[in-house]
């Protein structure tokens, strides 16, 4: 079920299904994207803070309609999903991923690599994640980070 | 490779090989970033103990800052004077002494030269000779400037004083962010972005484009009654400040009554990010500092940063950020502080817009070298009075920076 999740969630980014990307969300979430640089420092600031599944939606709304930026596909590759801990109707688990991105005409280049720390909330049938921690290695991130992680 | 080209005074018309000749690029590292120009280093509480030390590069060249003495902070080229290691690795450290791994030489925090192994050789054979001056082969030290925990350096030791550098226009701006209160950096971002470093410096100097590529920005953050101010510093032209203010008193936006949405179709659910705190006497909610040559204070409602285009080579640079407040802020001011980040960065939903047109720029840029870029917006004058930037629409800010660009680069 947690795996399931997981692959679903690495489909839903590499078919550029990223209006979907809340869904896979509690309404009381809780999303960050960190560099591996503060986060093993213990510096909070993150690239990403979004505090509710209204966060979300107001990223997707703005990538439909406010940013600029270029076409790319992304390839999202999620692997090492274990299960770390478990609560009555949550459980805690980390996965690894790499994503890689296509722009036009261009050759396919690895964008960001790095793990996730997560707390998913299997209260219902379908698991969904109440908080999110994606930490990056990546020191220099290549351009802009359009799509969510 | 184009040879340096005298004769090119125009800030009008800028040719577009300053953004690609790899002849030229070097003669940018000689002439400004080891030339004697301030170039910024950290924060001083990234180095609160002595024998604390950070890694940063000044143009290509490593450095290591280091705190030498309780009030003393040491820059040093991170080259050991024996064989040209690289001595450090790692971002950041503490020691008593700074070791090259290789033959183990050995410096003080201030780059000092304490000893070197096998000095007198072994059993008398080999070693140094009896004249080897352990005081001529230090490592290189840098001139180091601290404003109030802000760090600058230089390769150039007649760099001129560093008030003098900046100005008297512009320092009230640095010293709005920089008032001697102890800073808490709140952490880094980092991208690589495919263009030239001056590219993104006339980008913060354009306020042509804020309010036609930034959808976001004109959305939710700017007003039809924003007034602003720019501010250049009167001898070089190099240095400016724009800072824009909302017309209403109230600092509060989290309201969505208070929002003046261009696109009326785009409604937030989640407004927090937009919630901030009065921090200053003055009512500006956006203050934007630009020292020559790629420094930037940004002061952004609660959102503190300081931004540094660094090269990496003609066609790419590092954009490299530190947040930041201060030790004695609220729990609650830090969280908004982190929330409004949101806008910046590599996700950034003001970033996201100047990043993707930056590579943009870089890639069209470089195709056809010889021709040249239009900056005529508002006439050819390199300043203009500190007037409401919205009644001067002009590139002014920017022919300021290359009328002293060319000077510097003896292109004149």
């Amino acid at each position: 079920m947690i795996e399931g999740l997981y692959a679903s969630y690495a489909a839903m980014l590499s078919d550029g299904r990223v209006g979907e990307w809340p869904e896979f969300f509690v309404d009381d979430c809780r999303y960050e994207v960190i560099s591996r640089a503060n986060y093993e420092r213990g510096l909070p600031l993150t690239t990403m803070l979004y505090e509710s599944k209204g966060a979300l939606v107001d990223r997707i709304a703005a990538l439909d309609n406010a940013l600029v930026y270029a076409p790319r596909s992304v390839a999202h590759i999620v692997g090492s999903v274990a299960i770390v801990g478990r609560s009555d109707r949550a459980v805690r688990a980390r996965s690894a991923f790499a994503t890689y991105q296509t722009f036009v005409e261009g050759s396919s280049e690895l964008f960001v690599v790095g793990r996730t720390f997560d707390e998913i909330d299997v209260s219902t049938e379908q698991p969904l994640f109440r908080k999110r921690v994606v930490v990056f290695d990546t020191e220099l991130v290549p351009g802009a980070l359009v799509y969510p992680l | 490779m184009i040879e340096n080209r005298a004769g090119i005074s125009d800030p009008t018309q800028v040719p577009y090989w300053i953004y690609s000749d790899p002849g030229h690029y070097k003669r940018e590292l000689e002439a400004i970033f080891y030339g004697p120009h301030w170039h910024y280093v950290g924060i001083e509480s990234e180095i609160p103990n002595v024998g604390d030390y950070k890694r940063t590069v000044i143009g290509e060249r490593p450095v290591l800052v280091v705190r030498s003495a309780p009030d003393r902070v040491s820059v040093v080229l991170n080259r050991c004077a024996h064989r040209g290691v690289e001595i450090c690795r790692t971002k950041f450290g503490h020691g008593k002494t700074i070791v090259c791994p290789y033959h183990q030489w050995s410096y003080g925090l201030d780059g000092g030269l304490l000893g070197v192994p096998f000095r007198r050789g072994m059993k008398g054979e080999g070693g140094y000779p009896a004249d080897f001056d352990l005081g001529a082969h230090g490592l290189e030290t840098l001139t180091v400037n601290n404003y109030n925990g802000l760090l600058f350096a230089s390769f150039d030791p007649n760099v001129e004083p560093f008030a003098d550098a900046v100005g008297p226009e512009i320092l009230p701006w640095i010293h709005r962010a920089f008032d001697g209160r102890k800073m808490r950096v709140l952490g880094y971002q980092r991208q690589r972005i495919t263009c030239n470093w001056k590219v993104y410096v006339e980008n913060l100097k354009d306020s042509y484009h804020a309010t036609l590529l930034h959808v976001y920005l004109i959305t939710f953050l700017a007003r039809a009654g924003q007034v602003g101010i720019q501010a250049q510093d009167a001898r070089t032209h190099a240095n400016h400040m724009t800072a824009s203010a909302r017309t209403r008193p109230s600092d509060e936006l989290g309201t969505e009554g208070e929002m003046q949405s261009l696109r009326k179709d785009i409604v937030l659910h989640d407004p927090r990010m937009f919630a901030s705190i009065k921090e200053y006497a003055d009512d500006y909610s956006l203050v934007i500092a630009g020292l020559f040559p790629n420094f930037i204070v940004q002061m952004q409602s609660n959102n503190l940063q300081v931004r540094q285009a660094i090269p990496l080579g003609p066609d790419a640079f590092e954009l490299s950020w530190t947040f930041f407040g201060y030790e004695d802020d609220t729990e609650e001011l830090t969280q908004l502080r982190l929330r409004q980040a949101n806008l910046s960065g590599a996700a950034g939903y003001i970033s996201v817009d100047d990043t993707e047109v930056l590579e943009w720029s870089g890639s069209g840029m470089r195709v056809k070298p010889e021709d040249s870029g239009i900056l005529a917006l508002g006439g050819s004058a390199t300043s203009h009075p500190p007037d409401d930037y919205r009644r001067t629409v002009s590139e002014a800010v920017i022919r300021g920076f290359y009328r002293h660009y060319f000077d510097v680069m003896g292109m004149k």
